[in-house]
């Protein structure tokens, strides 16, 4: 996987990080941290390898 | 005579009520199979003459990564089904396909997690065709099994990794069957969802929609937006789960109309 960027989600429900946005392959998708999900474990690996920063969030928007 | 014929058969039957044979035992009248008769392949979307193909890949070797359902392609050599840990007992397997020019090898996963695609693409042991192997993990259950082909890939077709020791007919699913077994990993919404609202303000809303299957685990999911008018919808892990990927939806402006209209892939793969 080519991860071309990775930043946190947060929620106002749940609170603090509750995904991950992340460009993969030249595609955005939404990643859980669930550590059976296979894009989550390769940011996990790319990470501990030095290779990729998981950036902070942006400040949460209000929602409805 | 047609009456004699069916007073043998029963007799036959009777007669060999505890007798054994392979595959199979008869107890009470009754044909008590050692591996079932139906459900019996371990691999999804074997047909590869007729794939479940939602991505639309051109050929099972179109592209590095998954291509038809459950088929991981390494972009070179190797291709690869992982059959899922918790469909993976204990015992022996038997693999057979159709297809000239084809070379499989197994292993089970080094981790019990989820992995990028095959977990790693050393520790296979061969298998020949109509050959079987052997799984017998610590912790039934825990670990997925790999299934490599190389070769002429293009030629290989009717996949079957069953219980047992003898190969049998491949097993011809129905299709709408077939379907719902893959979208355990992955699934396509196929059409062109909408959200609209009455934008007031440009503050942010969730939604969610429902899977035709529940996944695997929690999925990531993609969002191809195909109409925007003042409305961006955006895929929200907080409310995606393995039963629904949720959204969320952002007017650009509080001018009243906002109408998005959108498409999404859910990856749950192993």
């Amino acid at each position: 996987m080519n991860i071309e960027s990775a930043q946190y989600q947060t929620d106002e429900i749940k609170g603090g990080n509750t995904g991950i946005t992340a460009v993969i392959d030249g595609v955005t998708m939404s990643i859980p941290l669930d550590p059976a999900n296979r894009h989550y474990t390769e940011i996990l690996r790319q990470v501990e390898a030095g290779t990729l920063v998981i950036l902070p969030p942006d400040e949460p928007e209000p929602t409805t | 005579m047609a009456g004699y014929v069916g007073s043998r058969i029963v007799n036959t039957l009777t007669n060999l009520d505890g007798v054994a044979i392979d595959g199979a035992a008869i107890t009470n009248s009754t044909i008590v199979p050692v591996t079932p008769f139906t459900f019996r392949n371990r691999i999804i979307n074997g047909n590869l003459s007729n794939p479940i193909n939602q991505r639309g890949a051109a050929s099972i070797t179109a592209s590095t990564g998954y291509t038809y359902d459950r088929w991981y392609y390494d972009g070179s050599t190797y291709l690869y089904q992982g059959i899922e840990d918790k469909n993976v007992n204990n015992g022996t397997y038997v693999i057979s396909w159709e297809g000239s020019g084809i070379n499989a090898a197994w292993k089970v996963s080094t981790d019990t997690t989820a992995n990028n695609g095959p977990d790693a693409t050393t520790g296979f042991t061969s298998v020949s065709n109509g050959g079987t192997f052997t799984v017998n993990e610590g912790t039934e259950y825990s670990k997925h099994l790999w299934i490599r082909f190389d070769g002429t890939l293009s030629n290989l077709d009717k996949v079957m990794v069953e219980e047992g020791t003898v190969a049998t007919p491949f097993e011809h699913r129905p299709i709408g069957m077939e379907l719902s077994l893959c979208q355990r990993y992955y699934e396509i919404s196929g059409n062109q969802s909408r959200y609209s609202m009455n934008a007031s303000s440009t503050i942010s809303y969730y939604f969610t929609e429902g899977f035709n299957v529940a996944k695997r685990t929690d999925p990531a999911i993609t969002v191809n937006q195909t109409y925007n008018d003042n409305l961006t919808i955006a895929a929200n892990a907080a409310s995606t789960s393995t039963q629904h990927p949720g959204f969320s939806a952002a007017p650009a402006t509080a001018d009243g109309r906002a109408l998005g209209e959108y498409e999404w892939t859910a990856d749950a793969e192993l």
